[in-house]
């Protein structure tokens, strides 16, 4: 079965870290074309705001894995809307400051 | 002269329709409360036998005296809570089952589920002149007390009794509410820019931290349309629920002024302090006036449905319940959910588009417009004898 399979399992966390410092490595130029200077601290509250992104569909989709739907979709739906409200909040203060 | 008698006889046809709403609603709902009750008596374990309008002696299938019926009414969050308290002989609470209700099914759920009825059973049916403590369902305080005011009040007046002398008393709640209001009259009166924009957002803040996260207490359609019907929210003890009501209905109906959506309403609250996160512009496409016709048509029909089927929530669509208490019908959360979202990039949407609130302002100021002022400008005959 593919999630405990001896050689998938570890070529899937390899690619997903590959895509994962894609991910950041592009957000470097897709701010840079959108003519937002980043600095430490705004480093710091973007790293934040993904974490929680993580953490949150992480959290809710273990919930529903677990049979627990109805806990999950109330997390998802909770803390996304707080994440989105909170990244939208986020992106306005990287193109102010 | 033409907008003048379009909106009179607009006027005039939403007061027609509401009052063959309303006309109708009591022709067909007629309730024979004490039918109910014995269909009631009849169907459970008991020989009943009518010793006058609201109480019965019950026996039980060997013609012993198994204890009472009693029939009683309670003012709810919407309406009168009509319910019968079977006791045993020392009036003490067997069993309770209400025969009609108003109140919004989110709240009369919360009753059942917490099992409030059950935890009454074997309290005497004049609790709190018996210093019962009876556990109060957080959420569900209005419906909670008149259903214990339902069973005492009924107890008491059968038993010939006076019922005691309910205090309405102002606290901390109604000071707050009181602080909101007068903030939107600041806000109407001032011309200070700055004075204007420290009211406005401490007003905000105080309004979605106490009415709506804290007490989760705001004007509804419900509370309208129970208003609507007669029902007044004081006899309930809700000097908070008078207050608001007051406080929303007379400014737009006296002097055509709305200080409710302003600096009231946490829903509206909410909307703007999401805006902050976001760049909100007021939406003004071609069919802008369409939208606000169909928001203002969606309240009287709202209004008129529960007028006819004598029910205050029925048609209720209001949706700061659904936001503030974080659950809901699927259907409102979503909605809930997309106007948050919207308010990012349209001002206060649900404020201009969606809300009856608003509706029922709009309303009330069309009435002060072509009645109120028109009463208060008629020329006054002169009494003077030449």
């Amino acid at each position: 079965m593919f999630p405990y399979s001896t050689i998938l399992q570890p070529l899937f966390w390899m690619s997903m870290g590959v895509l994962i410092a894609l991910f950041f490595m592009g957000i470097k130029y897709w701010l840079a074309d959108a003519n937002i200077k980043m600095n430490g601290w705004k480093w710091s509250v973007l790293s934040g705001w993904f974490f929680f992104l993580a953490l949150t569909v992480a959290a809710a989709f273990t919930l529903m894995g677990e049979g627990e739907w109805a806990a999950g979709k109330r997390f998802l739906l909770f803390f996304g809307i707080v994440l989105l409200l909170a990244g939208s909040g986020i992106w306005k203060l990287l193109k102010k400051a | 002269m033409q907008k003048r008698l379009k909106e009179r006889l607009v006027i005039s046809g939403v007061l027609v329709l509401l009052l063959v709403a309303w006309l109708l609603g009591s022709r067909f709902h007629a309730t024979a409360y004490q039918v109910l009750a014995e269909e009631f008596l009849h169907s459970s374990a008991y020989h009943a036998t009518r010793v006058h309008d609201i109480k019965w002696k019950l026996t039980d299938s060997l013609g012993n005296e198994a204890g009472y019926a009693y029939m009683g009414k309670g003012s709810g969050y919407s309406g009168d809570i009509t319910l019968l308290t079977l006791t045993d002989n020392d009036f003490r609470i067997k069993n309770i089952q209400v025969l009609d209700h108003s109140e919004t099914y989110s709240y009369y759920q919360k009753l059942q589920q917490q099992n409030f009825f059950g935890h009454l059973q074997g309290k005497h049916t004049a609790m709190s002149r018996r210093a019962n403590t009876v556990d109060i369902v957080s959420g569900a305080t209005v419906s909670c007390m008149a259903i214990v005011q339902a069973i005492e009040a009924s107890y008491l007046e059968a038993e010939g009794q006076k019922p005691g002398v309910q205090m309405v008393a102002p606290g901390w709640k109604e000071a707050v509410l009181l602080v909101l209001f007068i903030n939107g009259i600041v806000l109407l009166k001032t011309q200070r820019p700055r004075l204007k924009k420290r009211v406005l957002w401490a007003s905000q803040l105080i309004s979605v931290i106490f009415l709506g996260a804290w007490l989760n207490n705001y004007l509804t359609l419900t509370q309208i349309n129970a208003l609507l019907m007669g029902h007044l929210p004081l006899s309930s003890g809700g000097l908070f629920l008078g207050l608001l009501l007051a406080g929303s209905i007379l400014p737009p109906l006296l002097t055509g002024k709305n200080l409710y959506c302003q600096t009231v309403c946490p829903f509206g609250a909410a909307q703007r302090i999401t805006g902050l996160l976001g760049n909100p512009r007021a939406l003004m496409p071609p069919w802008h006036r369409g939208l606000k016709y169909l928001q203002w048509a969606l309240t009287l029909v709202a209004l008129s449905l529960a007028l006819g089927l004598r029910s205050p929530a029925v048609s209720d669509y209001t949706i700061f319940d659904n936001f503030f208490r974080v659950g809901g019908p699927p259907l409102l959360v979503a909605v809930t959910v997309i106007m948050l979202l919207a308010s990012l990039v349209v001002n206060r949407p649900w404020c201009h588009f969606l809300c009856p609130m608003e509706g029922i302002f709009r309303w009330l100021t069309l009435i002060n417009k072509n009645v109120t002022q028109v009463w208060k400008n008629k020329p006054k005959v002169a009494g003077k004898i030449s």
